[in-house]
């Protein structure tokens, strides 16, 4: 049961919460896309990891809703880059976003019984 | 490092993004596979395995799927890219009005040209299941001929293959009418019983006819405009209304949009077949013959086997009635809105004014291709930075050709729309060719066949005039523009231009000749010799419902007297057809002795005359005598024969005196008279038999008659007085198509002149598009020559020695088309023979004025565009390149 449940919650968990860590992360501060990827790698110790071929696709979708903003940037020292921004658009998702799943997490926890601190 | 942007640019290619756009994402993900090869480097992979792993990464197949959802465009017209297009055409706009305009043009004709099309030829009647109607028309030697009461019943009766079978009539009339307080005239036709049940539509009000169609109702079908004229009540159903004298009872309305079966006229009431006792004997009368039969298929059954089903009923008919069937046979076909001889003519007609149409379509294309060939060289440098960029040549192409389709669909609407207007409008005109006869209804409204032929049309045009342009600038010379070179104009390109200019030539041409033939086919019509040396004739019809058959010769003698005491009035005489206006069905004569011969049968028409006839008209007078008062209904039966008549049976004998056998009651007639050939119907019939029968010998047929009417000046002047006369003498008469004979020529000559002014009208349309392309050619091709002919006046050359230069590369060109053209035109005239009378293929005059005009048209055309730059400072134009 496990092993059939775990691919499938495992992509649907992602897809929902891909749009929130992108979002999540841009709130600190403008970042290139590269930057984004390593930062979801490390964050979650490995078990989220995005390439080339997920993560532009999802940049670009919500870069087109109008909640990121991505434009050229040449720093001095550094190639030109392709920085991305949150939105005030952005910003009022996120933290809806942040709501939901936090509902969502709170709900899943009552019925498995797992707590968190 | 290697360089990932080819990579990446290399699987993109497939999205067909925007191609500023397309650069953003190349360079960012080239950033990131950068990046990526780096870390993996970092970590000690060797570059071989680094480099693996990022293009693995790059190939995964989600970043294609991924970013064609993320930049998704969901049609061509609809994509981002469509602004681009926007923006383009925008940036060079005089030159896309110029193609919009000479297009929408074009799209105008063409529109007008298919409404006239589907209108005459494929418009059904309004029916449920058009396509499963079939009309009936009965052949025999003599011709198609419209059914009698006894044959439509019999094939009614008879048949196995129609669910239902019913009958109307071509002919409808026009009658006065009175209901409550309107009064005015009405157009009616008289239909069977179930003519409504076997079209299959449904009443707005009360009932359509039911019963037997043998038994005589006064009862009438309202059309559903005519209702809403008498108040739109629905409580109408029951009235009575009257009309001569008589009271019909309104059945029911007609639904809304139905307009019957006969197009051209817009009916207000439908009768049945019989109205009255005294009509009845067209119930049994086999030579009466007027109706048009019609049936729906039963499932199952098709056209072919309905067909042979006829056929077999046919044989029938032919072996019961020998006499008045014999050799007839039955065809098939749908049911049209035109009576079957005028099918032929519509059809010659639409196809030549197609013809011309298309001829219009061309032209505003081949302008439309010359301007983009334009816009292509003013855009060149765009394309290189495209191409530069890594745009494939595909991609070109198709941003040309949706460039082309704006242009198309942009003129497509506005064609459309003006030319719907237009027809809508023309159904406010409602013409009326004479007085008394219905005004015409010109509905050549577009409807869905016509916008999906207008759709077809767009489709094809933005293929033809973009792709030209699409394949020659989507080869951008990298190499020679880094130069600094000009890279348009090239040979290629000029080969372009010159095709084009022979294109032009070659469609001016063909429409100066079309219109020219059709010129010199009136020309032709009105130096045919009539054979009747009268002119200054007026012809009338008079008929009067209220007197009794016994009394109509005395009618017509009374009224005879009346406008002989007109004064100016030289002469009066009567007649069933007046000339050039040939009524009544064909008979059948043999000479004597020789009616077992079947070849021996002659199919003519005949007309009943008094004995001044052929005095009046001035015919000819060649053996024997007139018709005279010792000719009367108890001397044996006299005719008067035609000279064409008279050569077929007696070539080198006097027929005077002989004898003939007339099919029709098989009677024994003997000769009186030769008179000379004349036109009888139509200026552009060969030479016909004819025969003439004494008015005085017959009664009872020769009872609806014309009168012919010889003034002593300009007869137009004398038309009021008679119509007066005429009124005073008997009030109920119905007074007709009251013409002078020029008026008469004039309606015969009404559709060539109609082809003329088409043929002419639209081929001054397409000439002039066709030399404004011209123009546009020359000038460009000579614009593009602008750095040569700077260095070539620099060194020394004559600005005329130049002009004459350019004017012969221009004279070759125009020369070819001229060439092409009649040579076109000469093949065209062959078919064109079947519309235009006496046109022979080779008509000498037309095609050396269409040559000449052409040609100096073309040269002048070719000077007026090449002159300015000629006249250029030699060292501006070589700077300015």
């Amino acid at each position: 049961m496990h092993d059939i449940v775990s691919p499938i919650l495992d992509r649907e968990l992602k897809k929902g919460s891909a749009e929130l860590l992108i979002l999540s992360l841009l709130e600190s501060g403008p970042r290139h896309g590269y930057e984004i990827s390593k930062l979801i790698e490390m964050g979650s110790s490995g078990v989220l990891s995005f390439n080339v071929a997920s993560l532009y696709p999802l940049l670009y979708r919500l870069e087109k809703r109008g909640w990121i903003q991505g434009r050229w940037v040449d720093k001095p020292g550094q190639r030109r880059r392709r920085y991305y921004q949150l939105t005030s658009a952005g910003t009022r998702v996120l933290g809806a976003q942040r709501r939901n799943w936090k509902a969502f997490v709170t709900a899943i926890g009552r019925i498995a019984g797992v707590r968190y601190a | 490092m290697p360089d990932w942007r080819e990579e990446i640019r290399r699987r993109l290619a497939s999205l067909d993004l925007d191609p500023t756009r397309e650069a953003s994402i190349v360079e960012e993900l080239a950033q990131h596979a950068n990046d990526r090869y780096e870390e993996l480097r970092r970590r000690r992979a060797s570059p071989e395995e680094a480099e693996r792993k990022t293009l693995n990464e790059l190939s995964d197949s989600r970043l294609l799927k991924g970013l064609g959802q993320a930049e998704a465009s969901p049609a061509i017209f609809l994509s981002r890219r469509f602004p681009i297009t926007v923006r383009i055409l925008t940036k060079y706009w005089k030159l896309t009005a110029v193609a919009v305009v000479s297009l929408a043009v074009a799209m105008v004709a063409s529109v007008a040209g298919l409404s006239v099309f589907n209108a005459l030829l494929l418009r059904p009647p309004t029916a449920s299941h058009p396509s499963r109607l079939l009309t009936l028309h009965q052949t025999s030697p003599a011709g198609e001929r419209p059914a009698s009461f006894p044959e439509y019943k019999y094939y009614r009766e008879h048949n196995r293959s129609f669910s239902g079978m019913a009958a109307f009539s071509y002919g409808i009339g026009v009658a006065p009418f009175e209901f409550a307080h309107e009064k005015g005239n009405v157009v009616g036709a008289g239909v069977s019983e179930n003519y409504f049940d076997v079209l299959g539509v449904r009443p707005a009000a009360g009932r359509f006819f039911k019963g037997d169609d043998s038994v005589p109702k006064r009862e009438v079908v309202l059309s559903y405009p005519f209702w809403q004229r008498l108040g739109g009540d629905p409580a109408i159903v029951g009235k009575t209304i009257n009309s001569k004298g008589q009271q019909f009872m309104i059945v029911g309305v007609a639904p809304k949009g139905f307009s019957g079966t006969v197009a051209g006229f817009s009916l207000d009431m439908w009768g049945t077949l019989f109205t009255e006792e005294s009509d009845r004997d067209p119930l049994s009368d086999r030579n009466n013959r007027s109706l048009t039969p019609f049936g729906r298929l039963r499932p199952g059954v098709t056209r072919q086997e309905a067909e042979a089903d006829l056929r077999v009923q046919a044989t029938q008919l032919a072996h019961d009635f020998p006499d008045f069937n014999k050799d007839c046979s039955v065809r098939v076909g749908p049911l049209t809105m035109l009576p079957g001889d005028l099918i032929g003519l519509a059809r010659n007609v639409s196809w030549t004014l197609m013809g011309v149409v298309l001829l219009v379509l061309l032209a505003a294309c081949a302008n439309v291709v010359n301007l983009l060939l334009g816009l292509a060289t003013a855009r060149r440098q765009e394309m290189l930075i495209r191409a530069a960029l890594g745009a494939t040549r595909a991609r070109l192409i198709v941003q040309l050709l949706r460039e082309a389709g704006l242009i198309c669909v942009l003129s497509g609407v506005i064609g459309f729309s003006l030319a719907w207007y237009g027809l809508q409008r023309l159904l406010d005109f409602r013409p009326v060719l004479f007085a008394g006869l219905p005004p015409l209804l010109l509905d050549f409204r577009p409807d869905f066949r016509v916008v999906g032929l207008t759709v077809a049309v767009i489709l094809l045009l933005t293929l033809a005039v973009g792709i030209v342009p699409a394949l020659y600038s989507s080869v951008p010379n990298l190499a020679g523009a880094l130069n600094g070179e000009i890279v348009v104009g090239g040979t290629r390109k000029r080969r372009a231009r010159n095709v084009l200019v022979v294109f032009q030539t070659m469609i001016g041409t063909l429409v100066l000749v079309g219109a020219g033939l059709s010129f010199r086919s009136i020309e032709y019509l009105k130096q045919v010799p009539l054979g009747f040396s009268a002119r200054n004739l007026v012809f009338t019809y008079v008929s009067d419902d209220d007197t009794k058959p016994a009394e109509i010769a005395g009618f017509y003698a009374r009224l005879r007297d009346e406008i002989e005491a007109v004064p100016g009035v030289t002469a009066v005489t009567l007649a069933t057809s007046s000339p050039l206006s040939q009524n009544g069905p064909p008979e059948q004569v043999a000479p004597e002795g020789m009616e077992s011969n079947q070849d021996q049968w002659a199919t003519l028409h005949y007309n009943f005359v008094q004995a001044n006839y052929f005095s009046v008209l001035g015919l000819p007078l060649l053996a024997g005598r007139h018709f005279e008062t010792i000719d009367t209904e108890h001397s044996p039966e006299a005719v008067i024969i035609n000279h064409t008549l008279a050569r077929k049976y007696w070539p080198d004998q006097d027929p005077v005196g002989r004898r003939m056998r007339v099919r029709t009651g098989n009677r024994l007639v003997q000769i009186v008279g030769v008179v000379g050939d004349s036109k009888y119907d139509d200026l552009d019939e060969g030479q016909l038999p004819y025969i003439y029968f004494a008015a005085s010998q017959h009664p009872r047929e020769a009872t609806d008659l014309s009168f012919i009417i010889a003034t002593s000046g300009p007869p137009k002047l004398w038309i009021p007085p008679i119509v007066d006369r005429i009124h005073k003498a008997a009030p109920a008469a119905f007074i007709f198509g009251t013409l002078t004979m020029d008026e008469q020529i004039d309606l015969v000559l009404l559709l060539p002149r109609i082809i003329f002014v088409a043929v002419s009208g639209f081929g001054l349309l397409a000439f002039v598009l066709a030399m404004a392309g011209l123009y546009a050619t020359t000038s460009y091709s000579v614009s593009e020559r602008k750095k040569e002919i700077g260095i070539r006046i620099a060194l020394g050359a004559q600005s005329r020695d130049l002009m004459f230069a350019l004017l012969r590369q221009s004279a070759v060109a125009t020369g070819l088309g001229l060439v092409l053209g009649i040579g076109l035109s000469i093949v065209m005239s062959s078919f064109i023979g079947a519309v235009l009378f006496g046109i022979r293929p080779l008509e000498g005059r037309v095609l050396l004025v269409v040559a000449l005009a052409t040609s100096a048209m073309g040269l002048s055309t070719a000077y007026l565009a090449a002159r300015p730059w000629i006249r250029t400072n030699p060292l501006e134009a070589v700077r300015h390149s």
